[in-house]
C-alpha cells in the first residue's frame, strides 16, 4: 500500500498509481495539492509504488 | 523518470500552461524571474525604496520575503509581523517568521492587535466569529499600515498571488459590486496609506507554494481556526477545479481584467476625497476609518 500524510494531518492509504490518479481517487483536486516523496516534488504522471510514502501539502490557505 | 527541458536532471515541477518541465534549481531560477518581470512591468519598486513586508510566517509572506531577498533590488526590506492574537495558531506562525528572519539577516517588527486596539482577535471574535475574516483583514491593514509608517517605508508588500487576485476579481462581480470592479492596481488617495505591491500577483500559488518546497522553506504550521468562517472559500474551490481543468483560467481573468480598466480610461476626478477619521486620525472618507468603525460595531 501507498501511505500518504494528509494536510489536515490525518492519514491514508491506497494503491499504487500515478499520482493524479491516487489524488482524484483521494477526492483531492491536483491543482491544490503538491506531493512530495522523500522531500522531493512529484509531477502529476510519476508513477506511485507500493510501499511508497508521500506528503502532501495543500496550497489552500485561510483568509 | 520526466526529466527537466533544460537540463539532465529530474523534473520536478511542470508549467501546466506551456507544459515544460524543470528542475529544482531551474524552477526556482524560472519563478524568480516571473516575480521579477511582475515587479518590472507593474513599476512596483523604485531605488531607495524602504519595502516593509507582511510576514505572516506562512508560505506565501515566506516565499515573499525570500524571493524579495534574493532579487538584486535597490531597495532596503522591512519584514513586518502581525499577531492577531489568535490562540493555538499564531504562536507558531510568529517562530517561523523570526527564523525566516534570522536566516536572511533581517530584523523582524512585530506588531499585536493589542497594540492597535487593546484586545486580541480572539477577544474582539468572542461573541460571534463568524466575522472572524472581515474583522481580521480591516484591523490587520491597520495594523501593517501603522507599523510600515512608523518605520519609515515607503511602500507595503504582501504576499498575495494570482489566485488571490482572480478570487477578488470574481467576488467582486458576485457582490455586484461595480466601484471596487473598476478599482484600479493603486488607489489609496493619501499619503498616510502607504502604496500596496503585490510582487506575487503573476505568480500562481501553485507555483508559489512549490518554491517553498523545492528550496524547503516551509514548515508544517497550523491552520487558521478561522479558517472556515472565510467567504472566498467557495470561490477558491471553483476556481481551482477550473483551472485543473483549463490550465491558464486564471491568467485570462486577470489579463481581461486589465483589458477591461484600460478600455475604462483614467478614473481621474474620481478618487474620493481623503479626510482623517474623528478616532484615530487615520485616513478615511468617512467620519470613522474602516477599523474605528468596525471596533465601534464590536463594542
Amino acid at each position: 500500500m501507498v501511505t500518504i500524510y494528509l494536510p489536515d494531518g490525518l492519514v491514508a492509504t491506497t494503491s499504487a498509481g500515478t499520482l493524479e490518479e491516487i489524488l482524484l481517487r483521494l477526492d483531492m483536486n491536483p491543482y491544490e495539492i503538491l506531493v512530495t516523496r522523500d522531500g522531493e516534488l512529484l509531477l502529476a504522471d510519476d508513477e506511485v509504488r507500493e510501499n511508497d510514502v508521500l506528503r502532501a501539502t495543500s496550497i489552500v490557505h485561510g483568509g | 523518470m520526466a526529466q527537466c527541458g533544460l537540463c539532465e536532471k529530474r523534473a520536478v515541477y511542470i508549467d501546466p500552461v506551456s507544459q515544460e518541465r524543470f528542475c529544482g534549481e531551474h524552477f526556482s531560477a524560472w519563478y524568480e524571474n516571473g516575480v521579477s518581470a511582475a515587479i518590472e512591468k507593474y513599476h512596483m519598486i523604485e531605488p531607495g525604496d524602504r519595502i516593509a513586508v507582511g510576514l505572516s510566517g506562512g508560505k506565501d509572506s515566506t516565499v515573499l520575503l525570500t524571493v524579495l531577498a534574493k532579487l538584486d533590488l535597490d531597495a532596503e526590506l522591512i519584514p513586518i509581523t502581525v499577531d492577531e492574537g489568535i490562540g493555538g495558531y499564531r504562536d507558531d506562525t510568529i517562530l517561523a517568521a523570526t527564523r525566516l528572519c534570522d536566516k536572511l539577516g533581517l530584523a523582524d517588527k512585530l506588531v499585536s492587535f493589542t497594540d492597535i486596539c487593546g484586545k486580541t482577535l480572539d477577544e474582539l471574535l468572542s461573541k460571534d466569529p463568524r466575522q472572524a475574516c472581515s474583522v481580521c483583514g480591516t484591523l490587520r491593514r491597520r495594523a501593517l499600515n501603522q507599523a510600515a509608517r512608523e518605520a519609515g517605508a515607503t511602500k507595503i508588500a504582501t504576499g498575495h498571488c494570482l489566485d488571490d487576485e482572480v478570487q477578488s476579481v470574481l467576488m467582486n462581480y458576485l457582490r455586484g459590486d461595480v466601484t471596487r470592479v473598476m478599482q484600479a492596481y493603486h488607489t489609496d488617495a493619501d499619503t498616510l496609506f502607504l502604496p500596496r505591491i503585490k510582487p506575487l500577483c503573476r505568480s500562481t500559488e501553485r507555483e508559489t507554494v512549490a518554491y517553498g518546497l523545492v528550496n524547503r522553506l516551509l514548515t508544517d504550521l497550523p491552520e487558521c481556526p478561522y479558517t472556515k468562517y472565510a467567504l472566498r472559500a467557495g470561490v477558491r474551490t471553483g476556481l481551482g477545479k477550473l483551472e485543473y481543468k483549463n490550465p491558464g483560467t486564471m491568467m485570462k481573468i486577470v489579463t481581461g481584467q486589465e483589458k477591461l480598466l484600460a478600455k475604462l480610461g483614467p478614473r481621474e476626478g474620481e478618487v474620493t476625497a481623503m479626510g482623517r477619521c474623528e478616532l484615530c486620525g487615520e485616513p478615511t472618507s468617512h467620519r470613522l476609518c474602516a477599523a474605528c468603525a468596525l471596533l465601534e460595531k464590536l463594542e
